[in-house]
Order: structure tokens, then C-alpha cells, then sequence
């Protein structure tokens, strides 16, 4: 499954519309919720810019450029199981499968974003793209690793 | 009742105790030994938990009952031991300002009175299967101190009142990242807990659930969790709920006077 990497981040197709009310935010918190997060290989950092599509991992972690939050995955690593050690199944394997879900079922993160998407709207922002950079604290290239199912954008009033 | 302490005021007898406790626990090839409880977090057992979504995560109760094994395997070989916590902010400060590991040096000096420090390091047991690539031992390598979490973000995460919300944001955004920052065998979930540094990590994580309980007078899990039982540790999330009935508190220092004819 590919993947979005530090030199191919993710972005938006479409950006999101900001609640707004009167051209005032109606909200108190927003968050990105990131579903279905793989995080079946090495640990990063997924660094999150609002209406910043060239963001790299050099750009500044300032309101300034953007940047409105990370977060971080904890990878699995390396498999040192047999064959099949780290394939998730679908589900249980019948109805009387009471075990806990397999680890290396996906994950979901969310990042608390109220600060970044505030700072957008004083801008004058009516909607906004989100870009994600995966990287680590050495700055090394960790290929496709961001990978994901679904971005939403949920705001508490 | 006993109290773990932070890895940066170990006075020397602490210390001690903690260096002879894991020397002793490492020793063992049985269900009392180190290498036994490493092998339920990761590499082959796979027991963690770690939260897929956010309404039903046994992250803290796994690992306070986690912490838990391992500290009484160590206090059955030298009862005046308990794990102390890494302060990550603490570490950081120091490390910044004197240009050091920020890394607790109880866990970071390689030596230890002459012999090797069992705090900065640990060999993996063989695996049955002999995959490829399975090291023979732990390896670190840290990020930059300025990368560790400050004080207010810690804050922060304290102060989101609702459990499943707190207990998501220490994971992903503390928990996970001291990990990742560690690197190595630390930021591996299947080779993590083979390193001495995870215990003194997830006490401080421990130590911030119990701080979040005292501060929002909740014990956090909703009731429909409390019979679960925690994987590979014979308890359930009922067990772990209060850290007292476990015989331990947190403290940043602790002092007593013997009272003759008492």
C-alpha cells in the first residue's frame, strides 16, 4: 500500500469549510481526527500545516507558517513472528472469539488544532487545507509511511 | 506503602537498590526474570495495548498492571526497590543547560561503581523461530533534549477532563513521542520494553494518570471496562484503578524519623 512520505506529504484535494458564524468561529476546540492510521512500521512524526502546501520538514513549527499540531506513532517495527504473526484479520474467527482486537489493527490519532485554525480565521480564512509531513527527529527519509483512511475536521461548540 | 521516585533524585541507596534489582531479575531465565517480562510487552508475546480507537483503550490500566509484575520481581529480590519516573522535562532542562544525555544518567552512564551500568542497556533472549535481524542486544539513539516535551505540555494534556480524551492525547502526544525520541530498540513496539529506560518512561506515564485522577477526582475506565482482563498479566482493570491497594504512591521526595518504643 503506498503511502505519503516527507518528500510527497499529504494534502488535501478539497479543503474543509471553517464553522463560522457572522464571520466569527463557532467553535471552542477543533480537532483533526486521523482514521485508520497504520502503524505497523518504524515510529514518526506526522506534523500537521494548515493552508501551507509546500510545508516540509524544515518549515518552522510556528502559528506563523502554519503549523498547527503533530502527532506521534508509536510503530510496531520489524516482525519477528512466523508466517501470518502480523496479517490482522477481519474480525472474530467466530462468535465465540472473545480475544482483544489484533494489535496491528489501525489506529486512530487526533490532533487538537483550535489555536492553528483560529490563528487562519484572524487571517481571513473561510476554509482550509491540511498538509501532514511525516519525519522524525533525524530527519531521515522513512519512505511512504503515512498512511491513512480517512481525515475529518470536528469541531466542539 | 512505598513511593517511586524521580530518576533524577535517586539518592545513592535508591539507586543501588534499582541497579541490584535489575541485575538480580536479569539473572533469572524464569517467570520472575526480566527477559520473561520484557517478552509480554513485545517480541513474542505481543501482549501490550495501545489504543485502535477512542472510546475503549486499555492503555493506562495495561501498563500500570505491567509495571506493577515487574516491580514486585524486582522487590522479591530486593525488597527496598520500586521504579522510579523518568521527568522528561526535567531531564530536558538539565541536558540543555549542561549539555548532557537527556537521558537520566542512572540510565545513561555505561558504567556503574566499575561495572557495567544494567540500567543503560540489556541483551535479548534468542527467539525459537531465529527470525533475521533480531538483535542481540538494546541500542538508543536520542533525539535533540529541546525535542522532549515542556512542563505545558503536559499541562495541557492534564488538563483535558474527559478520560478516553486524556488518555488518548498522553499516548499519542507524550507517550508515543519520548519513544520515538529514545530511538533504536525504544521506538520498536516489539523491542521496547527490553531496554531498562521503557520501565523508568511508563512510570512517568503511570505517574500522570494517577496525577489526572487527583486532579479530576475520576478513576478514569467507565465501568462496562473493569472486568476486562489484562492480557498476559492475570489482572483486570478493576485491580488497577487506584495505585494504593498496588502498594505504591508517587512522590518528588520522601522523609521519615524512626520513633523509639514504636
Amino acid at each position: 500500500m503506498s503511502g505519503y512520505s516527507a518528500q510527497a506529504p499529504y494534502r488535501t484535494d478539497e479543503p474543509f469549510a471553517v464553522p463560522l458564524w457572522e464571520g466569527q468561529p463557532r467553535f471552542y476546540r477543533a480537532d483533526l481526527h486521523f482514521d485508520g492510521v497504520d502503524h505497523s512500521g518504524d515510529s514518526y512524526e506526522g506534523r500537521v500545516f494548515l493552508d501551507n502546501p509546500d510545508a516540509s520538514t524544515s518549515t518552522p513549527r510556528e502559528l506563523e507558517s502554519g503549523y498547527a499540531g503533530s502527532f506521534n506513532v508509536f510503530g510496531h517495527g520489524p516482525c519477528f513472528g512466523d508466517e501470518g504473526h502480523c496479517e490482522v484479520p477481519k474480525g472474530p474467527i467466530h462468535p465465540f472469539d472473545y480475544r482483544r482486537p489484533h494489535p496491528l489493527n489501525r489506529q486512530l490519532m487526533v490532533v487538537t488544532i483550535t489555536d492553528g485554525l483560529l490563528h487562519r480565521i484572524d487571517a481571513g480564512a473561510e476554509a482550509i487545507d491540511v498538509t501532514v509531513v511525516p519525519t522524525n527527529d533525524h530527519d531521515e527519509d522513512l519512505g511512504e509511511i503515512l498512511i491513512f483512511e480517512r481525515l475529518s475536521l470536528v469541531t466542539y461548540d | 506503602m512505598r513511593y517511586r521516585k524521580s530518576a533524577e533524585k535517586l539518592r545513592p541507596d535508591q539507586l543501588k537498590a534499582l541497579r541490584d534489582g535489575f541485575t538480580a531479575i536479569k539473572g533469572l531465565r524464569d517467570r520472575n526474570g526480566f527477559w520473561h517480562w520484557a517478552a509480554v510487552h513485545g517480541a513474542p508475546r505481543d501482549g501490550c495495548e495501545h489504543s485502535l480507537n477512542q472510546f475503549d483503550s486499555l492503555f493506562l490500566p495495561w501498563h500500570r498492571a505491567y509495571l506493577y509484575r515487574l516491580e514486585i520481581a524486582l522487590q522479591t529480590k530486593v525488597p527496598q526497590c520500586t521504579l522510579p519516573w523518568w521527568d522528561w522535562p526535567t531531564s530536558r532542562a538539565r541536558a540543555i543547560e549542561s549539555s548532557t544525555s537527556a537521558l537520566p544518567p542512572a540510565f545513561a552512564d555505561p558504567d556503574a561503581n566499575g561495572e557495567a551500568n544494567p540500567l543503560a542497556g540489556s541483551e535479548l533472549p534468542p527467539l525459537p523461530n531465529n527470525p533475521p535481524g533480531w538483535p542481540k542486544a538494546t541500542e538508543r539513539r536520542p533525539g535533540p533534549a529541546a525535542s522532549l516535551p515542556v512542563k505545558e505540555d503536559i499541562k495541557k494534556v492534564l488538563e483535558r477532563p474527559d478520560f478516553d480524551d486524556f488518555s488518548l492525547h498522553l499516548e499519542i502526544d507524550l507517550h508515543n513521542l519520548v519513544h520515538r525520541w529514545v530511538g533504536g530498540s525504544m521506538k520498536s513496539q516489539v523491542l521496547a520494553s527490553y531496554d531498562p529506560i521503557f520501565w523508568a518512561h511508563h512510570t512517568m506515564v503511570d505517574r500522570l494518570w494517577s496525577l489526572w485522577q487527583v486532579l479530576h477526582s475520576n478513576r478514569g475506565p467507565r465501568p462496562s471496562q473493569w472486568r476486562t482482563a489484562l492480557r498476559g498479566l492475570d489482572m483486570t482493570v478493576e485491580d488497577v484503578l487506584d495505585t494504593q491497594p498496588l502498594g505504591y504512591q508517587y512522590a518528588a521526595s520522601t522523609a521519615h524519623r524512626e520513633v523509639d518504643g514504636q
